[in-house]
């Protein structure tokens, strides 16, 4: 339980520093701004945020401190975190031994991310238009850099089904590309 | 899973076919397709003999109406509003490539890409290839960007094809308000500088230039700058603010059902649709020299690089738009000054742009609104 | 009355429904908005007499607004912004495998709401407009207040650090040109944070990616496959909150008809008034309470009705939509305004009818749907999960055109990974980037024009209204800091005994 009331007040010195490094901000682009009345200043709003982030990250400390004192009592408080905790998996907290672990999964799906968009971002395929009808289908760059990001994704999350491997990311992306695509004009890369 | 795509697939071809059915703007029949930019190649299989006869009918239907050449445009268009959906902008851009695409034969798509006073949107399309298959509506903000320090584009940055309309401005008090007329206001005014309020559409828009020439004629007010021009005038309806000035078809039917009172026009002259409201002009002649120009004003614009012929084939197209009934009906219906029927050929606009530059930057400049000083950009003060 | 049902027949009913299927598909695909999909058919429907265009942009805004609240509850991403709050019980029940549960609810009320809405637009059109004028520059940055601060207790047991997210969020949607001046703020040089940050790529990064990273993380641990609760589920059990519903829905109309405000705000307050109201739900809230899916669903659709009343009397569009549906009127030559009801009733009972019409596809459409689409959790998460990826990739591409967003919804997402992770709450970070710039320039409008007044802190604070909600924004944030709520409770039970 000490660990997480460490992290209390660590998070709040951290908030504390960036609600000081955005008043200062405001303050200093105020005084370097050509427009000097504080009401229609665009400076004004920002600065009281950073006035109230620095209030919280305070309030944020004191409940540190208070908790760490309360933790020489039964760890009832404890049950807090969890509560506030709806939205993550379940197992979040239960399995923190095993965290790095769990984030070096985390990275691997991140840098496969990173290709992604490192690949939509350069690649340039030529757009290919196939006409069945009136009805034009045009592909480029995105459905295939798509179709590989999706095979990819599902093999590193543990699909070993060939099928699935291969008719999944193409029905996913054929779908993806005739509704933005087709449909509503979007300017796909 | 499958099932679910087979599902969403029914629902979009579902929704495809009603597009195409109602729709009565010819889409692409062309079986040459998709030459974006120069390095992408376009391939066809569509069955040729259908499309040929679509092609073929859909000509016979639009022979007279179109001006569209062999070259340009062969595949749909794209028009970049830099606003958001629902302005003037927006509107008028609308409107403006619904019949266009009836004299280029070619499906126009709009698409919205606001803020940042229009820049994003602008620089979007400065981005785009210059084939002309891509259009801009911009507003009159794009001659203020380099003093305003927005961004590094002006007028300059596009070919103009033509001026569409000015919105013009009118001075309304809330119905409760105790001005009445024009000279009751201005002379409060001066009784009490800086103390009568007045609620404009943002920084370096219409509405604060505006202001800026009541402050140049010696009349000191309180500006404060709401949302939009129609967020300007619910401050004066609902009371919070003394005066305002929005165009005129955002003041609509508040003139009609008595919620403001029009006390004038900014402008020289009477507009034809209200003839009652005095011009501005009238009670302060001294005025002139600021309000010859209109305040909003929209311009259909591609990047300026763009070849000659599509922008000969652009100029043509707009002026059968600015010809049809239905764009002259838009026109009066929304009470709009007719920019477009008064510069028609090159040398007339681009004095006109020249002219509105240079009265525009300077008078921000010289009132501490725009960064930077404008002959930086080599804009000319008037008269000098 | 009569005069209204003779806009019906069959041409217009079948507008409404394939407005609602469209409508369905697109809010229920994360990525796809109801706007998006409403400025496509401006382009589509402007040839079309008038009355079909609204019927099919009626049916698409309906049920898309619903819609949004499927992919919240199965798969954790919001269609928009209001269906944030659908997530915080949605998604909880979604894992227990009660899907078809909570989209059932989620339908039920949806309905319930947008009828309440759109008779109250029917019936109260003008009173309403008149309300909504009064309230000055400082009423909606006190509103919006107001909404942050309920969102602070609703999502958290934290209080501050719900707050600390609420600052977050102001501070990203403060990035960009300011909306009066047009400065650059807080851009880091950056041309491309020059437009500010969307909301569709934070919501998806937020929520969706997000989520992707959380089942990543924890992919040993967790079973791949969630299954299904066999369950009955009867009207009546789930028609039991209707009073409360009709109070919730009260709240999305009126917040529905500020400007500004909208689904979101009305959302965050008719939870956290629910939440106060229902003291002893069967599952705690947050943890997959019907009564949180309730008032989330019935106060967003009520919103619908409500923001059609200031953008059709006032030519003000309450959210994203009614801006597109605004433009549909100007092109096909109507003008909004205070007259507009008098003077083009046609319209404006095409408008009423579709829009009921639009309620009942969405009732149809919701049954017909949900009992097939809740099996969707019931896919491998190492299938749904990559597909989710894809769609969160196109979904903020799709928003402006750019990649510059993608990259943002991918930083985004780790972000929320790492707030779920230390417990800070997303929601209030949404509805603080969503509220945001409304916030910045309703406030300083209020200082500037408070300051050229003789006494400006009675012009900024004198009206009745402001001073209603000063009092209820103090009362909610004194009623939850520890150290002064003992006093705060001891205040309402003295109050009470009275």
């Amino acid at each position: 339980m000490k660990n997480k009331i460490h992290s209390l007040i660590i998070e709040g010195i951290l908030f504390c520093g960036s609600g000081i490094a955005l008043l200062s901000y405001s303050l200093v682009s105020y005084g370097k701004a050509f427009n000097k009345d504080w009401g229609q200043s665009p400076y004004l709003f920002l600065m009281l945020v950073g006035l109230a982030l620095i209030g919280l990250s305070i309030w944020l400390m004191g409940e540190g401190v208070l908790e760490m004192k309360r933790a020489d009592g039964p760890c009832a408080d404890g049950k807090s975190g969890r509560t506030g905790a709806k939205q993550t998996a379940a197992g979040d907290y239960a399995a923190k031994k095993q965290s790095a672990e769990k984030i070096r999964w985390v990275v691997i799906a991140l840098i496969l991310c990173g290709i992604y968009y490192m690949a939509l971002a350069w690649l340039k395929i030529p757009y290919i238009t196939i006409g069945i009808f009136t009805f034009l289908y045009t592909f480029s760059t995105f459905e295939v850099v798509t179709v590989v990001f999706l095979a990819a994704m599902m093999a590193f999350m543990g699909v070993r089904k060939p099928t699935v491997l291969v008719f999944v990311p193409l029905g996913t992306t054929l779908f993806l590309s005739i509704a933005f695509r087709t449909m509503l004009h979007v300017l796909l890369p | 899973m499958r099932k679910l795509f087979a599902l969403g697939m029914a629902a979009v071809m579902c929704l495809s076919m009603t597009a195409c059915s109602v729709s009565t703007s010819s889409k692409t029949t062309t079986t040459a397709a998709a030459t974006t930019s120069a390095e992408t190649q376009a391939e066809t299989e569509a069955s040729e003999a259908e499309a040929a006869e679509t092609e073929a009918a859909s000509e016979a239907e639009k022979d007279t109406d179109l001006v569209a050449t062999a070259d340009y445009p062969t595949k749909p268009l794209t028009m970049i509003i830099p606003y958001g959906a629902g302005g003037t902008t927006d509107t008028w851009g609308r409107k403006l490539a619904v019949l266009l695409e009836k004299y280029l034969g070619q499906s126009i798509t709009v698409t919205n890409q606001g803020g940042a006073s229009g820049s994003i949107g602008s620089q979007f399309v400065k981005d785009q290839p210059s084939d002309g298959y891509t259009l801009l509506v911009c507003a009159e903000t794009m001659g203020t960007y380099r003093t305003m320090n927005i961004c590094d584009l002006g007028y300059d940055d596009f070919t103009v094809i033509s001026p569409l309309v000015g919105d013009p401005k009118v001075l309304v008090v809330g119905k409760d308000s105790k001005y009445n007329t024009l000279e009751e206001l201005l002379d409060d005014i001066k009784a009490n500088p800086g103390k009568i309020t007045m609620s404009h559409s943002g920084p370096g828009g219409s509405g604060h230039n505006q202001g800026l020439v009541l402050k140049e004629l010696g009349y000191e007010v309180a500006m404060t700058s709401f949302d939009s021009g129609n967020d300007a005038l619910l401050g004066v309806i609902g009371g919070q603010v003394d005066f305002t000035n929005p165009n005129i078809s955002t003041l609509g039917g508040y003139i009609e059902s008595g919620d403001v009172k029009p006390l004038a026009v900014f402008s020289s002259e009477r507009m034809e649709a209200y003839p009652d409201i005095p011009a501005f002009t009238e009670t302060v002649p001294e005025s002139e020299k600021y309000l010859n120009i209109p305040y909003t004003l929209l311009s259909f614009v591609v990047n300026n690089d763009t070849p000659q012929e599509v922008v000969d084939v652009l100029k043509a197209a707009s002026e059968k738009v600015f010809a049809d009934p239905e764009w002259t009906e838009f026109v009066k219906a929304n009470a709009a000054d007719p920019v477009f029927e008064k510069y028609t050929d090159d040398a007339s606009i681009q004095e006109f742009y020249d002219n509105w530059k240079s009265v525009i930057c300077w008078l921000q400049y010289e009132n501490g609104v725009a960064e930077k000083n404008p002959e930086e950009f080599g804009i000319k003060k008037i008269g000098e | 009355m009569l005069e209204m049902l003779s806009i019906i027949d069959g041409r217009f009913m079948a507008m409404v429904l394939l407005g609602s299927v469209a409508g369905l598909f697109v809010g229920a695909i994360p990525g796809l908005s109801v706007s998006m999909a409403t400025a496509l058919l401006v382009s589509i429907t402007y040839t079309w007499e008038h009355s079909d265009a609204l019927a099919m942009i009626m049916g698409v805004y309906v049920v898309g607004v619903f819609s949004g609240a499927v992919s919240a509850i199965l798969i954790n991403i919001p269609g928009a912004p209001s269906s944030v709050v659908t997530t915080l019980d949605g998604y909880p029940m979604s894992k227990k495998g009660q899907s078809y549960k909570a989209l059932y609810t989620a339908t039920i009320y949806s309905f319930t709401g947008s009828l309440f809405g759109l008779v109250a637009l029917g019936l109260l059109a003008t009173p309403v407009s008149r309300l909504a004028l009064k309230f000055t520059k400082m009423d909606y940055f006190l509103l919006a207040l107001f909404g942050l601060a309920t969102v602070g207790s609703v999502s958290t047991k934290n209080y501050a650090k719900g707050l600390i997210s609420v600052m977050i969020g102001l501070i990203i949607s403060m990035i960009g040109l300011d909306p009066l001046m047009g400065t650059k703020r807080l851009t880091f040089g950056l041309q491309n944070l020059t437009g500010g940050i969307s909301t569709v790529p934070a919501l998806v990064g937020f929520f969706g990616f997000a989520e992707v990273l959380s089942v990543v993380y924890n992919m040993k641990q967790e079973q791949n496959v969630l299954a299904m609760e066999k369950s009955k589920i009867s009207l009546e059990e789930v028609l039991k909150h209707w009073k409360l519903s009709l109070y919730t829905s009260t709240i999305g109309m009126l917040v529905g008809a500020l400007p500004g405000a909208g689904g979101p705000v009305a959302s965050f307050i008719a939870y956290n008034e629910a939440k106060r109201i229902v003291k002893d739900p069967e599952v705690p809230f947050g943890e997959g309470a019907v009564e949180g899916i309730m008032a989330s669903e019935s106060s967003n659709n009520a919103c619908i009705g409500g923001a059609l009343i200031p953008m059709l009397t006032l030519a003000v569009p309450g959210d994203a939509v009614t801006a597109i549906i605004l433009s549909v009127f100007y092109v096909h030559g109507l003008q909004p305004g205070p007259l507009f009801i008098r003077q083009n009733p046609e319209a404006f009972h095409a408008i009423l009818v579709a829009g009921i019409i639009a309620c009942f596809a969405l009732l149809i459409l919701g049954l017909l749907v949900a009992p097939r689409i809740c099996r969707i959790i019931t896919i491998p998460k190492n299938i749904m999960i990559p597909v989710v990826t894809s769609l969160c990739v196109i979904g903020s591409f799709a928003c402006n055109n750019r990649l510059f967003d993608v990259g943002l919804m991918f930083f985004f997402g780790l972000m929320g990974f790492l707030m779920r992770r230390f417990d800070y709450p997303v929601a209030p970070l949404i509805l603080a980037m969503v509220l945001g710039k409304m916030m910045d320039s309703n406030f300083r409008q209020a200082v500037s024009l408070a300051s050229s007044a003789e006494n400006p802190f009675m012009a900024m604070f004198g009206h009745p209204i402001t001073i209603i909600l000063t009092i209820c924004t103090l009362g909610v944030l004194l009623g939850n800091i520890p150290w002064t709520k003992k006093y705060m409770d001891k205040l309402t039970g003295m109050v009470k005994r009275k």
